[in-house]
């Protein structure tokens, strides 16, 4: 019987947002707008639900007058990550 | 209420955001244009102070390197503020390019054991860093520059010492100010 896929991955934001910080160290919220070219309420509300999880970790700062959000992926959201994908392949074997 | 993602396009989601991050490498010519040109005024600036004067404590010149590590630690911190991303792969170069400061400040501090002959260390240590760092942002110049350096090595245990101080100053422009300049317009091309 296949595992069900995680529903807070299963979902194209999202996972959108978690294959992003996968890849990098850290990425602030403007960049990871322009590449899920998701609007700003959205992509706030998914980035929120993703924090609550405990998947992403997110600081909030100024770069000089300008407030700041930065995401960064935590172990518990890599593990997430990979234990999706490894679910995936198993849906995608079918 | 949320579209319902089939797995093929779940997985496509994860390649596009994926390839889209990958391209996001900082620019690092500025480091190797920096300490090529200090490296490079240091060399020949001793070189002229051992040959047209009667200064015997020559290796004075070394201290530009002070202010060329302050401008490197200053330009790494305000371009890691502006940056939107550090990569995997900037944090290695980074942990990279600390690794060889840490050594090299060792090696400083050890020098008088080592009779100050430390300048083979000091090209090897640069030459690993830049091979390095040539090697994590697949750039076929740095790779060379740091063999570049590996020869410099060679060549300070092989040839005379009167023939060092000219090879010194192509060992600087060939291992760093070269690769540095190729790497500053590829990225000003891609930009």
């Amino acid at each position: 019987m296949l595992k069900k896929l995680d529903p807070l991955l299963h979902s194209e934001l999202r996972l959108a947002i978690m294959s992003i910080l996968i890849s990098v160290e850290k990425a602030e919220f403007t960049f990871i707008k322009e590449k899920t070219e998701a609007t700003a309420g959205n992509l706030s509300v998914q980035i929120t639900k993703l924090e609550e999880a405990g998947y992403i970790t997110v600081e909030k700062g100024f770069k000089g007058k300008i407030p700041q959000t930065t995401c960064k992926i935590t172990k518990t959201g890599i593990n997430a990550f990979e234990q999706y994908v490894n679910d995936l392949k198993e849906y995608l074997k079918m | 209420m949320e579209k319902e993602l089939k797995p093929e396009e779940s997985l496509k989601i994860i390649e596009q955001m994926i390839q889209k991050t990958k391209a996001n490498l900082h620019d690092s010519s500025f480091y190797f244009l920096l300490w090529g040109w200090i490296i490079l005024l240091i060399v020949i600036g001793q070189s002229l102070l051992e040959h047209f004067t009667t200064y015997n404590k020559t290796y004075i010149v070394w201290i530009l390197v002070i202010p060329g590590i302050i401008t490197s630690l200053i330009y790494g911190a305000i371009k890691g503020k502006k940056a939107k991303i550090e990569s995997h792969l900037d944090r290695l170069n980074f942990l990279n390019w600390m690794i060889f400061l840490g050594s090299y400040f060792i090696v400083i501090i050890f020098m008088k054991d080592f009779d100050y002959k430390v300048s083979p260390i000091i090209f090897l240590l640069a030459g690993n860093a830049t091979l390095l760092t040539g090697f994590i942002i697949k750039f076929r110049p740095l790779i060379i520059g740091g063999l570049v350096f590996w020869a410099g090595v060679f060549c300070q245990f092989l040839l005379p010492y009167n023939l060092l101080e000219f090879v010194f100053p192509f060992i600087i422009i060939f291992g760093y100010l070269v690769p540095g300049y190729l790497l500053k317009f590829q990225n000003k091309k891609n930009a």
